[in-house]
């Protein structure tokens, strides 16, 4: 530990901010993008993208319920269980699914989806296995290849340090409100300390907020021993399942059923519609699910769409679908504890949050990253800059510092080449392919790959210009290939007011141009540079000033 | 309109900053000016925070607010750290439309 408190804090904030940072980049950058999630599955499935796309309309629910309880039942009559998942904003198509019955007790049956066109007569069956934004919301917190409890144990880490470091970040950050909109530019490593102190401090509440519900959201796995202790069962599975059980049922308020067994094994969705909206009213339908479709024991689970509620509680209302009568709903209140929760989870998720407030989370989210970035690209500076002396008698850059500066061109300059790889990957594999959702996040991390390849080389100026360049020009060209690769392009989606696909092309575009930004920052840097063999080896910043916070 | 006025508020804060101030207007701020600037900027927040309430509820709104309140103070940095002498311009037009955004 260090003499003072102060500097035991930087220490802390220095090497606990440093240890986790490329895997934090990752977790922050694929979290971020799971913001946009269902978008960009949408626009890596063009197979939706003509004819598919709608909103719920009251009007046409009863006939498309109709139709969907029609092909089920023509589809799969022996499934165990009916999904009906209808148009929602984050949802914009119609789809429905079955699952099979378990092999065997303890499995879950297989899930197929089929989605319907706008006019609820054509079955969308050709569309390519793509993960699509879902490859990067579980890249958030699985880690890809990892099994999935090393997974979110490593992620549930690098939280926790993350928090540490925010938390010693404050301390020791003395100018808080002094600095508040301190950005000098050109100005050497100041410049990263102020990009550094602005991204922290101007979205802190967003870090603070996110750091701590990331960990809530896997509070279960990491802090088990309550649950353990008090709940009766075989196995901690089977005392997390009597856990989890007690604690839906004690969220539902159930009625005494009215009428006796039915008589016949029929039941029409649309005529149970008009019983289902009088409690719903004016909120709209989200999800049906029909629980043994067919026997007498037949259950309807409605979730309605909570739109704008800051809450992540997912409590059906269950229906008697032979008579209407409501067997369950959700209770107004639940307990205080389970509030705070879903209210974390909600935060956490952001599924509450229309257009505006995600593009708003999204900032937030890559502010974090520029956070990180800018971190770690200052310490390599100060590393730099203590070693200067040494690298002027010719002596090689130390092991630490080498491995941090290739780090940083890896995982900055990497990930988002890594992700307009994947979108490139999804258009060129073949739709049929097999394993090709695979390929396509294996795309991504060939990408990274690559990139790291490239700082083995060299972690120059030349090469960060070259790695952003390309970048910046795979994303530029995307709109366009998305054009010639779907059946629509960006203007045919202004036109018909496909607006997901918009933003999604948007968002490219501009991707491109920051990409293009900071390529010619740097190149203006790179210009500026004598143009010797040693400083050619040199970071993209030049060691030159002084850094403490 | 929320978005507006918190980007107002935290220009009046840069501006009530002795050294943002000397940048926008190339002189120095009076005591007194520093004071309203800054007082200025707390009552446009407060007003904000009642407008995202009003517009979207309680949680809903506050999340609004303070996701505005990022984004504007991004803007503003990034507005003092390349043109500053254009803040107050922009925080001038801000006030200009804030009186049309209440009737989108």
């Amino acid at each position: 530990m260090k003499d003072t408190f102060f500097r035991s804090m930087t220490w802390l904030h220095t090497w606990v901010g440093l240890l986790v940072c490329w895997v934090l980049l990752l977790i922050f950058y694929a979290g971020s993008l799971s913001y946009f999630r269902h978008d960009i599955s949408i626009w890596t499935a063009p197979e939706l993208h003509l004819g598919v796309l709608q909103q719920q309309a009251p009007q046409k629910l009863a006939p498309q319920l109709d139709k969907v309880q029609q092909l089920l039942q023509q589809n799969a009559a022996n499934a165990d269980s009916w999904f009906i998942f209808l148009p929602s904003s984050r949802h914009p198509y119609l789809s429905y699914a079955w699952q099979d019955i378990a092999p065997e007790p303890g499995q879950r049956g297989r899930l197929v989806e089929e989605i319907l066109s706008v006019d609820n007569q054509t079955v969308i069956k050709d569309k390519r296995s793509s993960r699509g934004g879902d490859f990067f919301y579980r890249l958030h917190f699985d880690l890809h290849y990892l099994p999935v409890i090393a997974g979110r144990w490593l992620v549930g880490f690098c939280s926790m340090f993350m928090l540490i470091a925010l938390l010693s970040g404050i301390v020791i950050h003395k100018r808080i409100f002094k600095d508040f909109f301190s950005f000098r530019v050109n100005k050497g490593p100041r410049s990263w300390l102020d990009g550094h102190n602005l991204s922290a401090v101007l979205a802190l509440p967003y870090h603070l907020m996110i750091t701590f519900t990331g960990l809530v959201t896997f509070m279960l796995m990491f802090m088990p021993w309550g649950i353990l202790t008090a709940f009766e069962g075989k196995d901690s599975n089977e005392k997390m399942r009597a856990f989890k059980s007690q604690a839906a049922s004690e969220q539902v308020l159930s009625f005494e059923p009215l009428s006796g067994q039915p008589i016949s094994h029929d039941f029409t969705l649309s005529q149970l519609l008009p019983r289902i909206e009088q409690h719903f009213n004016p909120r709209p339908i989200k999800q049906i699910i029909i629980s043994q479709p067919q026997s007498a024991n037949a259950r309807v689970s409605v979730y309605e769409d909570l739109a704008e509620e800051v809450t992540d509680k997912r409590i059906p209302w269950v229906f008697n679908p032979f008579n209407g009568e409501l067997i369950s709903k959700p209770l107004d209140e639940v307990s205080a504890t389970k509030a705070t929760h879903d209210t974390f989870m909600a935060l956490h998720t952001a599924r509450f949050s229309e257009p505006a407030l995600r593009i708003l989370f999204f900032i937030c989210g890559l502010m974090g990253c520029a956070m990180i970035a800018t971190g770690t690209v200052l310490w390599a500076v100060k590393i730099r800059r203590q070693q200067a002396k040494n690298m002027a008698k010719g002596h090689k850059a130390s092991l630490g510092l080498r491995l941090v500066e290739g780090l940083n061109l890896t995982f900055i300059a990497g990930l988002p080449l890594g992700t307009a790889a994947f979108f490139y990957a999804n258009r060129l594999l073949a739709p049929q392919l097999e394993g090709r959702a695979q390929l396509e996040a294996d795309s991504f991390f060939i990408g990274l790959a690559l990139v790291g390849l490239c700082a083995l080389i060299s972690t120059s100026l030349k090469m960060w210009r070259a790695v952003l360049g390309v970048t910046a020009l795979a994303f530029a060209i995307l709109p366009l290939f998305n054009g010639l690769t779907s059946s629509q392009h960006l203007f045919d989606n202004i036109a018909t007011g496909q607006w997901v696909l918009v933003g999604v092309d948007l968002g490219f575009i501009l991707s491109a141009s920051l990409l293009s930004f900071a390529c010619f920052k740097i190149h203006q840097k790179w210009e500026k540079q004598p143009k010797t063999a040693p400083e050619l080896t040199q970071p993209p910043l030049s060691p030159l000033k002084g850094v403490s916070h | 309109m929320p978005f507006l006025s918190i980007f107002i508020a935290f220009g009046l804060f840069s501006l009530s900053m002795f050294g943002h101030h000397r940048d926008s207007f190339t002189r120095s701020p009076s005591p007194l000016m520093q004071s309203m600037c800054y007082w200025g900027a707390w009552c446009c927040l407060s007003v904000s925070y009642y407008f995202c309430i009003k517009l979207h509820q309680f949680a809903y709104g506050s999340i609004f607010f303070f996701g505005y309140m990022t984004a504007a103070a991004l803007m503003v940095s990034l507005i003092l750290a390349s043109k500053a002498k254009i803040l107050p311009l922009l925080m001038g037009l801000c006030l200009i439309l804030l009186p049309f955004s209440f009737f989108y």
